[in-house]
């Protein structure tokens, strides 16, 4: 079946009118001209686009970075580094996101307390085992003079 | 908690913490101070919420600098006239007002953004341990030390001078020959 022709016809462009007015739907809180007139308004909202988009990715890694300060002054408050209350987490397994970490910190100090505590044991068992040193005033292994 | 506006209001709630600067290093000290101005020590720090807290530092005539950066340091100072301005050492800073050179490098260490001159407000500099009784009825905490300032020979009690571990102990009739 011969279909060229058929894929010529295009769909016709929209109503003058339309098209403008969805352009003027995004820019109506824009400043003078930016609003009004189609030619300015149409690259003040493309602009305004590509911000939305960039702030978009921009937004998810700022709101990291607050979670880990508030992270970081939450185990200050229980004694512990940030890395340590991370790294002993890993190690014992406990895979709570920064997200909900930070959610109980400030509304459920007790929790955090507690798991503060679990990443505080892990850390030091883990150092244990991958140093071989025996924490200070404790003999948990028989000591070898050679 | 009688109602959650109240716990909202006391969460939020500016604290005035003392911080004592004897013979703690400018630069590290500043960086601590930094911290509890801009509010980052609370879980709920937020930087448009204003969460900062007062910090009143004692003691800053005797705040230390490392190695020799007291003659080397050089601070830009106004002196009032046009077209001179002078590069004084930290010394002589320190000399002509004994809470400045602590007060610049706090300036230096905060973040540079429209806050920075509201939170330096909130930082209260004096020279040794006289406070004014409005000031000292506020405090809450104190901010711990960037370093444990070392102790003097004089300072060390006799308990703890006889228990100090000893490599060996010599005979009495042991002489050092020179």
């Amino acid at each position: 079946m011969f279909l060229t022709l058929a894929r010529y016809v295009r769909t016709p462009p929209p109503d003058r009118w339309w098209k403008r007015r969805y352009v003027f739907n995004n820019t109506w809180r824009f400043w003078g001209r930016h609003r009004n007139c189609y030619k300015i308004a149409i690259q003040s909202m493309q602009h305004a686009w590509r911000q939305a988009k960039k702030g978009r990715r921009e937004k998810k890694r700022f709101v990291r970075g607050l979670w880990i300060e508030r992270l970081k002054a939450a185990s200050e408050e229980h004694g512990l580094p940030y890395e340590h209350l991370v790294v002993g987490l890993d190690m014992a397994q406990v895979q709570i996101d920064r997200k909900v970490l930070t959610h109980l910190a400030i509304y459920e100090p007790k929790t955090f307390k507690s798991i503060a505590e679990i990443a505080r044991i892990s850390y030091g068992e883990g150092l244990m085992a991958a140093t071989g040193k025996q924490p200070e005033g404790v003999f948990t292994r028989i000591v070898r003079w050679e | 908690m009688a109602s959650r506006v109240q716990q909202h209001w006391l969460t939020f709630s500016r604290m005035w913490l003392l911080c004592d600067a004897r013979w703690q290093p400018a630069p590290e000290l500043a960086k601590r101070i930094c911290k509890y101005l801009e509010g980052r020590h609370k879980p709920v720090y937020h930087p448009l919420s204003d969460c900062g807290d007062h910090v009143v530092v004692i003691n800053t005539k005797e705040v230390a600098f490392e190695k020799n950066q007291w003659e080397k340091k050089l601070y830009a100072v106004n002196t009032g006239y046009k077209n001179t301005m002078i590069a004084m050492s930290a010394k002589d800073f320190h000399r002509m007002d004994p809470t400045k050179v602590l007060e610049r490098e706090v300036y230096s260490e905060l973040p540079k953004n429209g806050q920075r001159k509201s939170l330096m407000t909130r930082l209260h500099l004096f020279a040794d341990e006289n406070i004014p009784d409005n000031i000292k009825e506020n405090l809450v905490d104190i901010i711990p030390p960037v370093m444990e300032p070392p102790k003097r020979l004089d300072e060390f009690t006799e308990e703890e001078k006889a228990s100090w571990p000893r490599l060996f102990i010599p005979p009495a009739d042991y002489k050092p020959s020179d």
